[in-house]
Parts: C-alpha cells; sequence; structure tokens
C-alpha cells in the first residue's frame, strides 16, 4: 500500500565492494525504489570509511558490520554512535584456505603447517589481505598460538585472490585467508584448514548498521532494515549468479524467486 | 527500433581480450616471467639488505653528511631533523624498505627510459610510435596495473617495483627526449664540422647539453615512483605504504598520518638531492670548447 503517496526521500547506503556484501545493498536498494517508493543513492568506500560515515551522517546504513571478530576494532571504536538494526546472514565465517588439491592427509588443519615438508612447499608464506583489515590481525594472533615460522604477505583483497589464481595456475601449494561468502569459493575447488584452537573466531554475523537517529527519522526503512534476513545458502548461490551474468541480473533473478519473504521484509506481514 | 538493438547489441569486448591475453601471457611465458622475476628481486633485495645492513645511526648521518655536500648546510639540518623525526617515530625500517623500492624501481626506470628516450630524440619513427604509449602509461590508473603485476610476478616486492616502474617510467623517457632534441642547430652543426662520428655527437655534445632536462626527468621519475609505493603496498611491497594503509583502515588518524609524513620527509630529501645533479651539471660554453679541444686532440 504505496497509495499515501509518500515524497520519494533519499536514503543512503554505504557498501565496500566485497561480493556479498553488493548482493545484498543491490538488493535492498531494489526493493526500496521498487516495492517502497523511496529514492536510494549508493556510496562506495573502503571499508574503515563506512564506520567512518555513520558516524558523522554521511550515509544511513550500511548492510556489512561483521560481527563479533571482525569489525570488533570499528564497533568499539564507534560504539554510540552507531545503531544496530539487526542481522543480515549468519555463518560467515573467516579461516584459512588451501585449493582442494592439497592433500588433505598432509594438510588438514592449521597444525599440519608446522611440518618441515609442508613448510617449504608453502614458501613459509602465508597470503594475506589489507594491513588494517580484522582477518589480518586475527591471521597475525594464529601465527603466534600455532607457533608456526611462517611470515604473513600483507597486500589486499584484491591481491590475495590474484596469488591463489596465480598458485592454482602453476599447481602450486598456497594458504590464503579468506572468509565466507566469497566468490573464490564459487570460482575455484577449495577447502578451510581446521582450526582447533579456534584463533580465527567461529562463525560471524553480519549486521545492518545505521547512524544514530536514522531509525527515528525513518521508522519504515528502519523496520524493512531490521526485517531484511537472507539463509547463507541462497546468499552463496546468487553470488555465483552474480559472477556468471551480473549483478543487476541476480537481484532481478532472487526477487523474482523469494516474492514472499521480500513481501515480509517490505510489509512486515507474514 | 532497429537502430535501438544495434546500439544495445553493438559491443567490443575489450575487457575480455585483456583478459585472454593476460591469461595466455601467464600460461606461455612462465619461464620468462619468473627469470625477469628472479633479476628484479635479485636488485631490489640485494639493494634493501645493503641499506638495512648499515647500522641505521651511520645510515642517517651519511643521509645527513650527502643533503649538506650536495644541497647546502641549511638542508643538512632540515636532513638532521627529518631523520631525527623518522626514528623518534619509529618508522626507519619502513623508510628504507621504502626508499630502497624507490631507488630500485627509478633505476630499472632509467636504465630502460633513457635508452628509449635517446632513440626517440634520433628517429622521428620511433617518437611515433613511443609517444601514445607513454600517454597510455601515464594515465591509465595506477591501480589497474596492480592486478596483472600480481598475477604474473605474485606478490611482494617485485610486483611492486614492476607496477612502480610502469607507473613512473615516463617523464624520464620524454624529458631525455626533449632535452637532446632542444639541443641547438648550431652545436650540432659544430660537432660535425669537427669531424664527429654519430656517436660523438650523442655523448660528447648532444647528452651534455641535455643534461638539465634529462635530471629533471630523473627527478620526476623518482617522485612518481614514491607516489607509487602507497598503492603498491596493495601487492604486498610493504614499507610506509603498510603504515599509510593501515592508518587508513583502522581509521587510526594518528598513523596514517605518521606513515604520510615519512614519504613527504623521503620525497623533500630525494627531490632536493636529486635536483642539484641536474644544476650544476648546467654546461656552459667554456666546457663545450675544452670538449671540442679534446675532440681534436689539443686537449
Amino acid at each position: 500500500m504505496s497509495a499515501n503517496a509518500m515524497a520519494a526521500q533519499d536514503i543512503r547506503i554505504g557498501w565496500t565492494a566485497w561480493s556479498d556484501a553488493e548482493f545484498v545493498t543491490k538488493l535492498a536498494k531494489r526493493i526500496l525504489e521498487e516495492k517502497m517508493d523511496y529514492e536510494v543513492e549508493l556510496l562506495q568506500t573502503d571499508i574503515a570509511p563506512q564506520y567512518q560515515g555513520l558516524a558523522t551522517g554521511g550515509i544511513d546504513i550500511m548492510l556489512m558490520s561483521w560481527q563479533p571478530g571482525t569489525h570488533a576494532d570499528y564497533v568499539t571504536k564507534m560504539g554510540d554512535k552507531i545503531v544496530n538494526l539487526g542481522l543480515l546472514y549468519t555463518h560467515a565465517r573467516l579461516g584459512w584456505v588451501v585449493p582442494a588439491y592439497v592433500p588433505e592427509s598432509e594438510v588438514s588443519s592449521i597444525a599440519d603447517l608446522k611440518k618441515p615438508a609442508v613448510r617449504d612447499r608453502l614458501d613459509e608464506t602465508i597470503t594475506g589481505i589489507d594491513p588494517g583489515a580484522g582477518l589480518t590481525r586475527l591471521s597475525k594472533q594464529a601465527i603466534e598460538d600455532y607457533g608456526l615460522d611462517y611470515e604473513l604477505q600483507i597486500s589486499s583483497g584484491a591481491g590475495m585472490t590474484a596469488a591463489l589464481d596465480r598458485a592454482i595456475r602453476r599447481d602450486e601449494w598456497i594458504v590464503v585467508t579468506g572468509w565466507s561468502p566469497h566468490w573464490m569459493f564459487g570460482k575455484y575447488d577449495l577447502r578451510y584448514l581446521e582450526d582447533p584452537k579456534g584463533a580465527l573466531g567461529a562463525f560471524e554475523r553480519v549486521h545492518a548498521v545505521a547512524r544514530k537517529g536514522f531509525y527515528q527519522d525513518d521508522v519504515k526503512a528502519a523496520g524493512f532494515f531490521s526485517r531484511m534476513q537472507l539463509p547463507i545458502d541462497d546468499l552463496q548461490a546468487a553470488m555465483n549468479d552474480a559472477q556468471e551474468s551480473s549483478y543487476e541480473e541476480a537481484v532481478t533473478q532472487y526477487m523474482a524467486n523469494n516474492e514472499k519473504r521480500i513481501h515480509y521484509w517490505v510489509t512486515g506481514e507474514l | 527500433m532497429a537502430g535501438d538493438s544495434f546500439i544495445t547489441d553493438f559491443e567490443i569486448p575489450i575487457g575480455d581480450w585483456v583478459g585472454a591475453a593476460v591469461d595466455w601471457i601467464q600460461s606461455n611465458f612462465t619461464g620468462v616471467l619468473d627469470g625477469f622475476s628472479d633479476a628484479i628481486k635479485f636488485i631490489i633485495d640485494n639493494f634493501e639488505d645493503g641499506l638495512l645492513g648499515i647500522p641505521p645511526v651511520l645510515l642517517a648521518l651519511i643521509i645527513v653528511a650527502i643533503a649538506a655536500w650536495r644541497v647546502s648546510w641549511r638542508f643538512g639540518i632540515f636532513a638532521f631533523i627529518a631523520m631525527a623525526l623518522i626514528f623518534g617515530m619509529g618508522i626507519w625500517d619502513e623508510t628504507i624498505s621504502t626508499l630502497a623500492l624507490v631507488i630500485g624501481s627509478s633505476f630499472l626506470a632509467l636504465v630502460i627510459g633513457i635508452p628509449i628516450g635517446i632513440a626517440m630524440a634520433r628517429k622521428d619513427m620511433v617518437e611515433a610510435v613511443v609517444r601514445p604509449v607513454l600517454d597510455f602509461m601515464q594515465t591509465m590508473p595506477p591501480f589497474v596495473y596492480l592486478i596483472p603485476a600480481a598475477i604474473f610476478f605474485g606478490l611482494g616486492k617485485v610486483p611492486g617495483a614492476i607496477a612502480t616502474l610502469v607507473f613512473a617510467m615516463p617523464p624520464a623517457v620524454r624529458l631525455t627526449n626533449l632535452g637532446i632534441r632542444q639541443v641547438s642547430e648550431e652545436h650540432v652543426e659544430a660537432g660535425r664540422a669537427f669531424g664527429c662520428t654519430d656517436r660523438q655527437l650523442l655523448f660528447k655534445v648532444q647528452l651534455p647539453l641535455a643534461m638539465p632536462s634529462i635530471m629533471a626527468g630523473v627527478n620526476q621519475t623518482i617522485m612518481l615512483a614514491l607516489s607509487m609505493v602507497v598503492i603498491a603496498s596493495m601487492i604486498g611491497a610493504g614499507g610506509l605504504g603498510n603504515t599509510v594503509l593501515t592508518g587508513i583502515q583502522r581509521l587510526d588518524v594518528g598513523l596514517g598520518f605518521e606513515g604520510g609524513l615519512g614519504v613527504v620527509l623521503l620525497a623533500i630529501l630525494l627531490d632536493r638531492v636529486t635536483q642539484s645533479f641536474g644544476i650544476r651539471k648546467a654546461t656552459g660554453p667554456s666546457r663545450l670548447r675544452t670538449r671540442f679541444r679534446q675532440l681534436l686532440g689539443k686537449g
């Protein structure tokens, strides 16, 4: 019922170029525009400026706050300036990842990396991502906890996937610091190493986080975000679609297949 | 309607071609790429190990001495303060690592770039071909080089140096070309009249006269290399770039500023010292005369 002819309002959603965030953000934008008559502006930046933007009110909301572990730095820093609007998906996780052709008999858990033969094959290197990332902080901790004699090669998300691609083409062994949901699991045959000490944290939950006051300013939109939630398998499938075609097509596909669910997000009626 | 569908159907898949080309190079030239990679690794690693092998205080004093000798005693004082700041902020190792990468990749850029500049100056045909390539290298956003560099050369200092080299080389080529072309006809005529061969003309007349311009190119290349180091740390080049990125990513303004200040101090030092070589090398007519005398065997 949009018969009350609400004047179009702007909502500014921030996002970072991670494929899960991109899908969820573009899905939210389409629903808000097509079903709720909002004008949505998307702002793409790196992850840190997103939290900064929420704190200063430059953006209204972002849909990729990884809690409790990955984004702990930001959440504690911005604690009282941001408001959590609830879960988007669960069972996101961090971990160290190897290509499937690395035999499980030799490397199944992080502790196996201590074997001299394995260390040589891996060139004593763990391929990491950005220097300031939560995953990097936890990976450094893991190297310490397991007493590994390895260097964590700092680069960036793109650098890590490029190194993985290169290793797989050359049939070389590699360990990368990774996370789910991520498109690399759709493109390559990979597996997580077991982490008996839990150094890289357990499963993470991804939340929608808004600027302070957004809920009061726009209860309708805030209600939509607090109801929005996807099963992780649906999300991974949609991300694979997006890699094959485009995010826009994957969103269209998802909206066609999940009318009931989206109706609930929009109206709150089951 | 038909026209509309033509517009929407018309596509040139350049992105796919580039992707395919990268795949093809990667699968067919593995050996070549690895050899290239090892050579560059050797240069950069040795350079860095050499610099880090010198006790920090001694190296800092050497840098201060160079600044005072090449520029002025006042600049020596600045260099001393800069070194103190870098020690004080606890970013000495990162700064030296960045310095090694900048000097190493600038050195490679000059070894490749200056001969190309000379070739451009001597043949209009070469200039016509190389110029658009230089435009491309200089204007393509430097981030774009990162992923092919990482795919070809893995992660670390080597792809960082290569991405830096591509980004920083054009000014050296351009200004070498320009400097040689600006050597006046009279000088060239005079050289010819004294019976210079082409080689002698180049080394004894054109290059000495073009030196200020060439040194300006060297200076520009080093400055561009320095601006690339932060970006190159996204593929594992490390150094001050990591400090800056960590600061940005953790919303730690102070840390980001410290890394940034390190880059600025390094830039000022490198800029003034390389400029000093350009100024002192300026050749007046008196030196030319002695050169001609030498050519005639009366030196």
